[in-house]
């Protein structure tokens, strides 16, 4: 007789026992690396420019950052609806749930795209220093991984094979998980 | 004859996570409105960041029962960034 965690095994060693796909969890490290190494960054730079990062933050709005941080949240109870519901063999219900996801998806990128829109209407300059620079590093390369996620959760959703969606739901919360701390480093620490 | 078992009806874990979310989102909106800035409205906004991404990493991504290093890593991500982001903030207020 072998417990859960012994049927479970695969022989990825480390990556044994997490949902989804191994190979994903590889790359959810790394970008977890990635956007802390740049969040870490914005720490030091706020420490050392602290006026300018004032002047910086003054020009952003909390208010289409905050609304985008409740599109997250849902987004990502839609697509953990899903992700049971696949494993339920529920695969319908599955596709609506992803659907659901994707759509608050798109929701989140128009928001960021009017967001910028008006930032740099409002006199954002992205070369005028390095909290500037960064603010629209880091959120733009998180915007990227939005649009990633998206074409992910496209390609798992018809076929709503249980392993498939719970490994692009898996990029799907990670990008979720990102975003809570990006939205108060930037925006709401002062 | 046996009692029939009354069960109160229950959030499933997503349901339960997705509410603990929204409201930790609200209170770290109220913080910003209402309180001053400073090393204590950032201590709470980020707290709160930080028990956010505890749920997603536990709830939503499912590391609930995952193997235990994975959840000391994802779940500390957020705790280390956090943490930073307080520390230079905190710093920076006292320069």
């Amino acid at each position: 007789m072998t417990t859960e965690a012994e049927a479970t095994e695969t022989g990825w060693g480390v990556l044994d026992g997490l949902p989804g796909h191994p190979m994903m969890w590889v790359l959810i490290a790394s970008e977890l690396v990635v956007f802390g190494a740049l969040l870490g960054i914005v720490a030091v730079v706020r420490l050392l420019q602290p006026a300018e990062a004032a002047a910086v933050q003054a020009l952003l709005d909390p208010r289409p950052a905050f609304v985008n941080t409740m599109v997250l949240i849902t987004s990502g109870w839609l697509a953990a609806r899903a992700a049971a519901a696949a494993r339920a063999a529920a695969r319908a219900a599955a596709r609506r749930w992803l659907a659901g996801a994707m759509a608050l998806g798109a929701v989140f990128v128009a928001v960021k795209l009017h967001e910028y829109a008006t930032e740099l209407g409002a006199g954002l300059d992205p070369e005028s220093g390095a909290f500037a620079t960064l603010y629209l590093l880091v959120t733009g390369f998180h915007l990227l991984h939005v649009g990633l996620g998206l074409v992910i959760l496209a390609v798992v959703a018809p076929a709503a094979d249980a392993e498939a969606v719970e490994t692009g739901t898996a990029f799907w919360h990670m990008v979720d998980l990102v975003w809570l701390l990006v939205f108060p480093v930037l925006y709401l620490v002062r | 004859m046996p009692r029939p078992r009354l069960s109160r009806p229950r959030l499933s874990r997503p349901d339960a996570a997705a509410a603990r979310l929204i409201v930790l989102a609200l209170a770290s909106l109220a913080v910003t409105v209402a309180a001053p800035a400073g090393a204590a409205a950032n201590a709470l906004v980020i707290g709160a960041a930080v028990l956010k991404g505890r749920i997603v990493v536990l709830d939503f991504l499912g590391l609930r029962t995952a193997p235990p290093l994975w959840r000391g890593l994802v779940g500390g991500w957020g705790v280390l960034v956090g943490t930073l982001a307080w520390l230079a903030a905190a710093a920076a207020l006292l320069r």
